[in-house]
């Protein structure tokens, strides 16, 4: 049996209303930032155990585009997220699900439909305080290399 | 602002495709949010405004494609030398007209309240660019000066494929600068910005026809010994005039 493609999900939710939006708690520390990411790992059901690094705000060393300044918490091997002052996650990375993905040279299944991807994008954005900013999203199927290749998981 | 959406901002996420594990994701919200608008310009009125810029650019006629209000980061494109690339920080709500004229989708973005042009865009589809299929190539400085003198637009790009171009100029939105252009016996194309150019093209529209003219970065000259010299390509076209009117000054004097 020839497995399936290596695709990657993408759910893109466009934004309808303003960014910027609810403030679950004002984020002045280091230490509240970590509080945050853990609280936030803990939540979707990530690994966050090995002590994190952090780096101070930023507002434009980061790649990611982002008005508010945030701060980086690394919890290494395992997750990268930024929080913003005002407590929202506005980046996350799965950084040990990247590695297993990549260290996986198999071709990629079928893939879940366009409404299950939606469900859990929106399940991963609910604890995040920008979830109610966002429109209706839409999802994108792609595919990263054609034809597939073994190892393209990710 | 409920329902109105922001241009190019979103929260993107991704999943293996076959669990539908959240591999990561990223808030893309590069503005702080717009202010609610004011809106006393009507969406016919706003596309009466924007037919004034887009339809002289083309031959074929303009068709409106879609109006609506749309969260915009203002920019300079409609302007004289202006660029859609020199877009500003803050994010104001804004009648968005698309119209598609021929291969092209113009985009121009009105004040709901003032009527004021606030920016707007232009894409292509790939297979119109002129390396497949597409304008009369012009390698010589002559040849340029000479479609130049009956242009009604010029659109210039940083590379040869791009499909947006850095500036658009208009002979009847920019009447100052095309008589500029066309009295300038030295072009001379110079940009304090020099980071985005590779393989660049200009495009020139004169008397319904579409021209080319490719740029070779390397040396700064066209690849055909051209007197005139197009050297690097601004990312605003305002000091490329500058340099037009300085050229100008010094063969006067």
């Amino acid at each position: 049996m020839v497995r399936n493609v290596g695709y990657s999900l993408l759910a893109a939710l466009a934004v309808s209303a303003a960014p910027g939006v609810c403030a679950p708690s004002r984020v002045a520390t280091a230490q509240q930032a970590v509080d945050t990411a853990l609280a936030y790992c803990r939540i979707i059901g990530v690994t966050a155990t090995a002590p994190p690094t952090v780096t101070t705000p930023q507002l434009n060393r980061s790649i990611h585009r982002n008005w508010r300044p945030r701060w980086s918490v690394e919890f290494h091997g395992q997750a990268s997220l930024e929080v913003a002052d005002n407590g929202t996650i506005t980046y996350f990375r799965d950084d040990a699900l990247f590695d297993r993905l990549d260290r996986d040279h198999t071709l990629a299944g079928p893939a879940i439909d366009s409404a299950a991807a939606i469900r859990s994008a929106q399940a991963a954005l609910a604890a995040t305080g920008v979830a109610s900013e966002v429109g209706p999203p839409s999802a994108t199927l792609m595919q990263i290399a054609s034809p597939p290749q073994p190892g393209d998981r990710f | 602002m409920d329902g109105i959406p922001y241009r190019e901002q979103s929260v993107n996420c991704t999943e293996e495709s076959e669990s539908g594990a959240v591999e990561g994701f990223n808030v893309n919200f590069p503005t702080q949010p717009a202010a609610t608008p004011r809106i006393t310009i009507t969406a016919e009125q706003a596309v009466g405004i924007a037919n004034v810029l887009a339809a002289p650019l083309e031959t074929s006629p303009a068709t409106l494609q879609r109006v609506q209000l749309e969260a915009i980061q203002p920019n300079s494109f409609w302007l004289a030398g202006g660029s859609e690339m020199d877009q500003q920080s803050t994010a104001v709500v804004a009648w968005q007209c698309r119209f598609r004229i021929g291969q092209r989708t113009y985009e121009v973005w009105v004040d709901p309240s003032s009527g004021a042009v606030l920016g707007g865009s232009l894409t292509q589809p790939k297979g119109t660019l002129p390396a497949s299929k597409g304008p009369e190539s012009l390698a010589d400085a002559a040849a340029i000066r000479q479609a130049l003198q009956h242009a009604t637009a010029v659109f210039i790009y940083g590379r040869s494929g791009d499909k947006t171009p850095l500036a658009v100029l208009s002979s009847q939105v920019h009447p100052a600068h095309f008589r500029l252009i066309r009295q300038t016996s030295n072009l001379h194309v110079q940009g304090p910005d020099t980071r985005l150019l590779y393989d660049g093209r200009i495009e020139i529209r004169a008397a319904g026809k579409d021209y080319a003219a490719p740029f070779d970065v390397g040396t700064g000259r066209i690849p055909a010994k051209a007197h005139a010299q197009w050297a690097t390509v601004p990312s605003s076209v305002t000091s490329w005039l500058v340099h037009l009117k300085a050229a100008r000054r010094a063969k006067h004097h």
